[in-house]
């Protein structure tokens, strides 16, 4: 990514979600990836969805610093394409990709564009929202469209690039909002002189858009279900939650690989019960009979496809299962 | 020769076999079963389940998880059997159309053949896998007990399954042509059939010509192996609970592991004396641990946590053979059918109320689907000592006055056949009288099933007695029933013709038809993508295994750069097709790879 890219935003940050998962960048591999120490206790890139440990403003900067193109286009000129994905630096399949006949635009591409939509999710799609620019469903059948920049570009985010970006000064916004787009911040250029700024939102709904901004997607559908909770009508927690799901689900189907492996346990049996398990994965893991698939067990497993997805990527990380 | 498939469509468990040359074998599935459970599910992203598949998740999914259908097929939605099934099943059941029984999974619903012809299919499948060959024919086997409707409603199953079921033959008939009985021997045998779901008990008398006559048949639709592991499962629980204060019952999950243990368990306890039940990680606490289950079961604690189970299968042995007028010691031969028959109580049981030992030379629970194949076979082959004659299961009459049953053609009658009675009047002055077409063995006409019923008028006045009606049945070799009643005095007639009805009109049999035909092609076409997809990515691995070494050997050359950047687009383009799903672009990119790798294989070997 180039230096000469890199704008600061020192306002605060879009926390809309964006408007396809299309692009996100779920290849990343932590062997494949130069730099990246897991073992390193301090490492916040150990787990995307942990909340780093950086001041919230410093991180969200950075993490800005990072994206290839503004989420925020010009005023003038319409909202631009993204730049085509990067070639991975190895192949990555995604078995939830369109289905036969409705080929995306560059199905032919490494990387099809993957339909939050065409991959199982645990809860049916949400009823329509309000106008709302920024997330719009994408039904089956309709080719996936270029993601707009206004919301976060996962597929930006690099982690070579995040490992380098060093403290940048802060310089004033270079670029302005869509008037267009309600879910952008009220940026300062907007902010009348006798005008106090807008108190940044620092309940629930904040926290949520914040986490989600951050990259915490885990964190971010905690708080969106538990605003659901307690309030069942609000318009955008709904959104964030579905969002976060299509986005966690990409990523733990990406670290599983294909779906259609075989699992099979990976201890002995008679040290199974002194690994530390809950009852749900103790249910996952009976579920293992040396001959069902990922995608099987996913079927079976009496829970939503994200935590069926989790648990199993949690007992492959812990070498409890293997696949193949 | 055209193949002809056996079908045992069981309450809990299905089994195909196919007659090889002139031995009745059974095909497994693909998981390596011989049987195939009769359930079928549909999960949350909408993809269906049957069999193995769908009992693995039929706790944590139990409203859309559809499991005994054959307890529900062919019957009314106010009968009992049904209101009962309400009352017990966790999935939903409306009434249809035509005052028939749906089943409602997820946002669908659905006939009950429907769902029957799910696992027809499912076996229709297991059966072309192995013979490599479409099938298009079959015999489908039912409990002896089951009426015309129930028949139908069987064969409706098999045609919107895509099989051509050209008979429909009683299980326990079927489970004694398997053990070779028909040949020219005239014997009374037992069939005792314990499955996973119900228990039948049938007395037949088995004449030359292959006539089959089921004296007697009854039983019990909710006695069977489930019964059983409930038992173990209550065992387990209350031990579970005694020892933690937790009650397993109340999670899913922890239930669906129960059942699943609790029926390995009983199976292991039929070869051996004592069993683990090991189940890591079983619950949660609410202070985050989670608890294991772990407990030996020895057989005699299943014998004795399932005795009463077993002493009411020979109450019912006894009740059979008081309905068949026959001692016990008149039965000359005892057929077990059923998988729970493996279990050395029921084996001990059973052999201490006949006062023989069983035949048990075939296994139980695959000998109903041999039976069926061998009758497949003689049906194509036309085999005419091998043919079974065609019966009418339960006898066929009118109501008369007092509401009687007045039996016209007695049970196990051989089709095609005709019998004629003459009734009179019952008042004085009739001049029309109501004819109810009745099946059934009970002498009061409100126990039996009614079939139809029409009316003759036009009688003369007369004192009751003096006017006489010729009343006629006739079944032809279709077991379609017909009913005349003629004035003998004048000569006025009126008939009725009976057909057995499943509750299906034939416009949505025929779109049921196209739906499961749908369903087939696109199963088989993800099928075939699967494999082509296998193969795509065994041959992938391969040459990026081999790439290092080409570059080392041919790396510095124009030509060897130039073939590694050719095949490193193969790889590419095949990738593509896989993410694409296109089944021929991956079969063409397949023999590309495949020249790709023969080529690295030689330059490797020469380098």
């Amino acid at each position: 990514m180039s230096t000469n890219d890199r704008r600061l935003i020192s306002l605060r940050p879009s926390s809309a979600p964006p408007e396809s998962t299309a692009q996100v960048d779920a290849s990343w591999d932590d062997e494949t990836v130069p730099g990246l120490d897991l073992d390193d206790p301090l490492n916040e890139f150990d787990r995307v969805t942990a909340i780093p440990e950086l001041p919230a403003e410093l991180y969200a900067q950075r993490v800005m610093e990072s994206a290839k193109d503004s989420r925020i286009p010009t005023k003038a000129a319409p909202l631009p394409e993204p730049p085509p994905p990067p070639a991975p630096p190895e192949y990555f399949s995604f078995e939830s990709g369109p289905p036969p006949g409705r080929g995306s635009a560059d199905s032919t591409a490494p990387y099809a564009a993957i339909s939050p939509q065409s991959a199982p999710t645990a809860r049916p799609a949400q009823p329509a929202q309000p106008a709302l620019p920024t997330i719009p469903v994408r039904s089956p059948g309709v080719p996936p469209f270029s993601p707009s920049p206004t919301g976060l570009e996962l597929a930006d985010l690099n982690f070579d690039s995040l490992m380098s970006i060093k403290a940048a000064p802060r310089v004033e916004p270079q670029v302005t909002h869509d008037p267009r787009d309600p879910v952008l911040e009220l940026s300062f250029e907007e902010v009348g002189a006798n005008e106090l700024p807008k108190e940044p939102d620092t309940g629930p709904v904040g926290e949520m858009k914040d986490r989600y901004a951050m990259g915490d997607f885990s964190g971010a559908l905690v708080v969106a279900e538990g605003i659901l909770e307690s309030n069942p009508e609000d318009l955008e927690a709904p959104r964030y939650a579905q969002s976060c799901r299509d986005v966690l689900t990409q990523m733990y189907s990406a670290r599983l690989g294909s779906l259609d492996q075989v699992v099979t346990i990976a201890v002995p049996s008679d040290q199974v019960r002194w690994l530390t398990l809950d009852h749900r994965a103790g249910f996952l893991l009976s579920l293992v009979d040396g001959g069902s698939t990922v995608d099987q067990i996913l079927d079976i497993s009496g829970m939503t496809r994200l935590d069926a997805l989790r648990i199993m990527y949690q007992l492959l990380d812990q070498r409890v299962i293997s696949l193949g | 020769m055209e193949r002809v498939i056996g079908i045992d469509l069981g309450t809990t468990n299905s089994c195909v076999a196919i007659l090889e040359g002139d031995t009745p074998v059974v095909i497994p599935n693909r998981g390596g079963y011989k049987t195939t459970p009769s359930v079928v599910a549909v999960t949350e992203a909408g993809k269906r389940l049957v069999g193995h598949i769908a009992k693995r998740q039929a706790i944590t999914n139990a409203e859309n998880t559809v499991y005994a259908a054959k307890r529900l097929i062919g019957r009314k939605w106010n009968s009992p059997q049904v209101k009962n099934a309400i009352m017990t099943s966790s999935y939903t059941i409306v009434e249809g159309p035509h005052a028939d029984v749906r089943i409602k999974l997820r946002d669908k619903t659905y006939s009950v053949p429907e769902v029957s012809s799910m696992v027809l299919q499912e076996m229709k499948i297991v059966a072309e896998d192995y013979l490599g060959e479409p099938v298009k024919k079959a015999v489908v086997t039912v409990p002896a007990y089951f009426n015309d409707n129930q028949r139908q409603a069987t064969k409706d199953a098999g045609a919107i399954a895509g099989l051509d079921v050209i008979r429909i033959i009683n299980e326990p008939t079927a489970a004694s042509l398997a053990y070779g009985y028909g040949k020219d021997m005239d014997r009374t045998v037992a069939v005792y059939d314990l499955g996973g779901g119900t228990f039948d008990i049938s007395i037949l008398e088995i004449g030359a010509h292959g006539v089959f006559k089921v004296i007697s048949t009854t039983g019990d639709t909710f006695l069977g192996g489930e019964d059983f592991d409930a038992r173990i499962i209550d065992w387990l629980v209350t031990g579970f609970q005694d020892e933690h204060g937790i009650d397993l019952r109340q999670d899913r999950m922890a239930l669906q592991r129960l059942r699943d243990a609790a029926e390995k368990a009983k199976c292991e306890l039929s070869g051996v004396r004592e069993t683990e039940i090991n189940l890591p990680f079983i619950i949660s606490t609410g202070r985050n641990e989670a608890l294991h289950l772990q407990r030996t079961l020895a057989r005699p604690t299943l014998e004795k946590l399932t005795e009463d189970l077993v002493e009411r299968t020979v109450d019912i042995c006894k009740q059979a053979l008081a309905d068949a007028k026959l001692d016990v010691s008149e039965v000359e031969d005892v057929i077990l059918v059923g998988g729970m028959t493996r279990m050395p109580a029921v084996q001990t049981a059973v052999t201490g109320y006949f006062g023989r030992e069983p035949n048990k030379s075939v296994h139980p629970d695959e000998v109903v689907a041999m039976g069926a194949a061998i009758q497949g076979a003689a049906l194509v082959q036309d085999r005419q000592d091998m043919i079974l004659l065609d019966v009418t299961p339960h006898a066929l009459g009118i109501m008369t006055f007092g509401s009687y049953f007045e039996e016209l053609i007695p049970q196990n009658t051989t089709v095609p056949t005709s019998r004629t009675k003459v009734f009179t009047t019952s008042r004085d002055d009739q001049t029309a009288v109501k004819i109810l077409v009745m099946q059934g063995e009970s002498k009061r006409a409100d126990e039996n099933e009614l079939l139809g019923e029409f009316i003759l008028t036009g009688l003369r006045r007369a004192p009751k007695g003096h006017v006489e009606i010729e009343v006629t049945f006739e079944i032809n070799t279709d077991g379609i029933v017909s009913v005349h009643a003629k004035d003998m005095e004048n000569g006025q007639a009126q008939s009725i013709q009976v057909t057995a009805t499943s509750g299906l009109t034939q416009d949505e049999i025929k779109n049921m038809m196209d739906h499961a035909q749908d369903y087939l092609v696109e199963r088989r076409t993800d099928e075939h993508f699967e494999a082509a997809k296998q193969e795509a990515e065994t041959l992938i691995a391969e040459i990026e295994r081999l790439f290092p070494e080409i570059e080392r050997v041919v790396g510095s050359a124009d030509f060897g750069r130039d073939a590694i950047a050719k095949a490193r687009t193969t790889v590419d383009r095949t990738r593509a097709a896989i993410t694409s799903k296109d089944t021929g672009l991956v079969k063409e990119q397949v023999d590309q790879l495949s020249r790709t790798q023969r080529m690295f294989k030689g330059v490797v070997s020469r380098g």
